[in-house]
């Protein structure tokens, strides 16, 4: 059953300058669906058309069975908790998450009810009579998440709601706002640029790049098998390896090995593809040895990053050691059971 | 560091001195007899005749035909002066949030036709505006006397330029949490905007207090004088009638219309320091 859907949702400006191009999918009740890709992707402007902010120009937005595209947004019944909080500066905390049931003539005796249940719930309770600009950004960011959770929505809508704030808080937050996902279950669309965010929050990503879906699917599914180049590089920290070879006779060829291709195929190139946790510093069953150029070595305390080339194809190993070495050459083995091919002309996986 | 100091107060209280002394001249010639200032010109003391000259200034009915007191002038004034303040930036604010947050067809041409009339001020109009308020039957009017002069284009630009940079996100919110344009006016912009109404009040209440052509023009029953025609008139009569000049009335009447605006301004600085002293935007 389908809470909220989109069905080849367009918008553009002017005319031209197509936005978001064509865009079905649908979500389940209860779900936690981050929408992520790069800045420009239009990851904002499709959750500001979900929330009615902006006018949808082609294709129909489902909410609940009911076509919203021309219902305003307040009719929509959905929640949203913005980048920069947008609290209402000159009310208190108190003010700021009652202003909505307020205008909503809901009756002051179940307004205070909710303020007080929700005030625990976000432990806010000290701050209902301080003002915005009292808070700390983390404060802010609890204030603006009970302003949304207060009117029991259909739909919570986050754009970017972390990126204000700093790492630690960040990742504090994030565990706080899936914890209290899994308690109110109430479906939520989430964007967002950070991947890390992506994996840790959703139960399933859409990875969106120029206004088109790239891919659907649970974070497991995106990490595990992606469907084209962008989506390899864009999901995990450092992003998957990819090297350019050149094909001959359904064999490639990188460095001085060759790799034996299951099915034929027809262009000059191909990219294939490797995570960093895939490779490894001594011999294995199943692996090949590659020798590479060490550019730098980045220690992290409890792994290091081997920064290296070969043949003009920057690769990326992660090692659980504390490398040292005066070397500027150095013997990497790639699992080739993890190895991944992308088509050179669309970057599709193959 | 302590001389620069020093210079510093100095030349404060200097400014001061040159600001305060005349003001203070004609406080104290108010407070002496006619006779007095006739013979001695003004006076810098303090004399003793501060009771009767006050008391009959405010309560008995002066000017030319005798029809209105003081106090009643100043009543005029104040009415002038709220009105015109309060109806400047009611009109104000509401105009640039219509500019600033309605699309409509040539919003932005229109606001630029609002601002060019800041090159036609009062005086230039002045004769078309009568023309227009007698044919309404508006002279001798309280509405007569205000309403031509509330639409402000500085007021609405003040406004337009502060609307626009509260950010859009505070509407979106708005708009998701039901409220309706009037309700975002009047609950979120509003309120946002005290530190820029009780600036625009201070400076309107000041100019509406200190309206002279229009209240002179408008006005033929002595019942709608303000204290600034108020003024004018004794001195007239000073000069022209067969009493004897009543200096110490007039300059009383001076410090009485001083005092209105002063408190006005010392009222709303306090509110206008605090708004920006809170700094909640």
């Amino acid at each position: 059953m389908l809470y909220l859907e989109l069905k080849n949702v367009s918008k553009n400006y002017d005319g031209k300058n197509k936005i978001i191009k064509d865009i079905s999918l649908g979500i389940k009740k209860g779900e936690f669906i981050v929408i992520v890709g790069p800045s420009g992707c239009g990851k904002s402007t499709l959750l500001r058309m979900v929330a009615g902010l902006e006018d949808i120009s082609d294709g129909d937005i489902v909410i609940d069975k009911a076509v919203v595209n021309n219902i305003s947004p307040a009719d929509r019944d959905i929640a949203m908790v913005f980048q920069n909080y947008a609290l209402y500066p000159h009310m208190n905390v108190l003010k700021n998450l009652s202003y909505g049931l307020k205008n909503r003539k809901i009756s002051k005796d179940e307004i205070e009810k909710r303020v007080v249940s929700i005030s625990k719930l976000l432990q806010i309770e000290e701050l209902l009579h301080r003002k915005p600009s009292e808070l700390s950004g983390g404060q802010k960011q609890r204030v603006a998440m009970g302003r949304a959770i207060i009117r029991k929505p259909k739909l919570f809508l986050f754009d970017e709601p972390l990126s204000n704030l700093d790492a630690k808080l960040r990742h504090q937050m994030r565990i706080e706002i899936r914890k209290l996902h899994d308690k109110l279950g109430i479906t939520s669309v989430y964007v967002t640029h950070d991947q890390v965010e992506a994996m840790t929050l959703a139960d399933r990503i859409i990875i969106l790049n120029g206004g088109k879906i790239e891919q659907i699917g649970t974070p497991k599914e995106i990490y595990e098998n992606p469907n084209s180049i962008f989506v390899s590089k864009f999901m995990g920290t450092p992003p998957m390896n990819i090297i350019k070879a050149k094909v001959k006779n359904s064999t490639i060829e990188i460095g001085d090995i060759s790799i034996d291709l299951k099915n034929s195929y027809n262009e000059e190139y191909i990219h294939v593809g490797i995570r960093a946790e895939d490779i490894s510093l001594s011999d294995f069953n199943n692996s090949i040895k590659l020798r590479v150029d060490i550019d730098m070595i980045e220690h992290l305390g409890s792994e290091s990053f081997i920064y290296s080339t070969i043949e003009n194809n920057p690769i990326i190993v992660k090692s659980s050691e504390f490398i040292e070495t005066k070397e500027d050459k150095l013997d990497i083995y790639i699992n080739t059971k993890k190895l991944y091919f992308f088509s050179d002309k669309e970057g599709k996986i193959l | 560091m302590k001389t620069k100091q020093y210079a510093s107060h100095i030349i404060l209280v200097l400014m001061s001195l040159i600001f305060l002394v005349p003001i203070w001249v004609i406080f104290a010639s108010s407070t002496h007899t006619p006779e007095t200032i006739l013979n001695g010109g003004l006076q810098f003391f303090l004399g003793d005749n501060f009771l009767d000259t006050y008391r009959s200034v405010l309560f008995e009915k002066s000017g030319y035909t005798k029809h209105i007191t003081v106090l009643q002038m100043i009543g005029n004034s104040l009415i002038l002066a709220l009105g015109f303040a309060v109806g400047k930036v009611i009109i104000s604010s509401m105009a640039a949030y219509a500019i600033v947050y309605f699309r409509f067809r040539l919003a932005s041409f229109l606001f630029w036709v609002i601002f060019l009339t800041l090159l036609l001020p009062l005086e230039v109009r002045i004769v078309p505006s009568f023309e227009v308020l007698a044919k309404l039957n508006l002279l001798n009017s309280y509405t007569g006397l205000i309403v031509p002069l509330i639409a402000s284009a500085t007021g609405t630009f003040f406004f337009r330029q502060f609307y626009k940079s509260i950010p859009d996100e505070l509407l979106e919110a708005a708009k998701l949490d039901g409220a309706n344009s009037w309700q975002f006016f009047i609950d979120i912009l509003l309120p946002l905007s005290k530190t820029m109404m009780a600036a625009l009040f201070i400076v309107m209440f000041i100019v509406g207090w200190n309206q002279y052509l229009w209240p002179i023009m408008m006005t033929t029953e002595p019942e709608y004088s303000t204290i600034l025609l108020g003024i004018k008139e004794i001195y007239q009569s000073n000069f022209e009638g067969s009493y004897l000049p009543e200096f110490n009335r007039a300059f009383a009447m001076i410090i009485l219309a001083l005092i209105v605006p002063v408190l006005v301004v010392i009222l709303f600085q306090r509110w206008f320091i605090k708004g920006l002293v809170d700094s909640e935007k």
